[in-house]
């Protein structure tokens, strides 16, 4: 009966993150700007890889593996909206360079 | 100054050191001497970004349980926005107007605008651009994501992290 409920939990979880993982990749073709793309990249790639990561924590039950999968997650929690801010932060100089270029001009 | 430098310098030894020896998996002489060059390495090419303790909170049990308290916010927060993604994401129109807006911060140690940075850009529709002393430029994907920022549970959370 465990193993039924522990398997069934890995795989809605898997599942869950798999689709978020799938809507971040479309949102990164379909949106319009850089910012737009950012924002569907972040926030699908955070969730995406918890609920993967949750499901392997399952998965491997208690153990000091799913330490190490618990640190890995924190640390993508972490970096990844830091990331997407570098980028965000980048394009926002470019942005007013050229803009204050075509206006020169 | 310099000495609470040194003092953050050997902590962030000591935590990167842990984190290695977690992630290494096995206990033997090979892994410890890498794991001991690479943290020294580590901590001496980053010794001028270290935060010294006065550009953080004081760790108490108040900062624990607020944190807690932020955590569960920023759960439900990131859960909400996903959902919200994927709905403008694969509805076919697309409904987004972006816009950027500038927003106060009141925040004024280093460590807590970081992750008030952070949360802004995990929170729904909210983007960090641009973050100075004073105030924060903020990308959003519809304007009432933006007005939505001002005056939120994770800005209060802040301001309460912040006294400590």
């Amino acid at each position: 009966m465990w193993e039924i409920i522990k398997n069934s939990i890995v795989i809605l979880s898997v599942l869950g993150g798999l689709f978020f993982f799938f809507v971040g990749t479309v949102g990164l073709i379909r949106m319009p700007d850089v910012f737009s793309r950012m924002h569907a990249t972040t926030k699908c790639d955070t969730l995406g890889a918890g609920l993967i990561f949750i499901g392997l924590m399952v998965w491997q039950g208690f153990s000091f593996l799913s330490l190490n999968i618990f640190i890995i997650l924190i640390f993508v929690w972490l970096t990844n909206p830091t990331a997407a801010h570098y980028i965000a932060s980048n394009e926002y100089d470019e942005m007013l360079a050229s803009q204050k270029e075509s206006e020169a001009s | 100054m310099q000495q609470g430098k040194k003092r953050s310098a050997v902590f962030l030894f000591i935590l990167l050191f842990a984190f290695w020896m977690i992630l290494a998996a096995d206990i033997d002489a090979l892994s410890i001497i890498v794991g001991l060059m690479a943290t020294l390495f580590v901590v001496l090419y980053g010794f001028d970004l270290i935060f010294s303790s006065q550009e953080a909170s004081r760790f108490t049990f108040g900062f624990l349980f607020k944190s807690l308290k932020l955590m569960v916010i920023l759960l439900k927060g990131i859960i909400i926005s996903n959902l919200q993604v994927a709905k403008i994401v694969l509805s076919p129109s697309l409904p987004i107007k972006p816009g950027f807006r500038t927003i106060k911060q009141p925040l004024k140690k280093d460590l807590n605008r970081t992750f008030y940075g952070n949360s802004i850009t995990l929170t729904p529709g909210t983007l960090t651009v641009k973050l100075t002393d004073k105030d924060i430029i903020v990308h959003g994907l519809e304007p009432e994501y933006l007005d939505a920022l001002n005056e939120s549970d994770i800005q209060k959370c802040f301001i309460d992290l912040e006294r400590l």
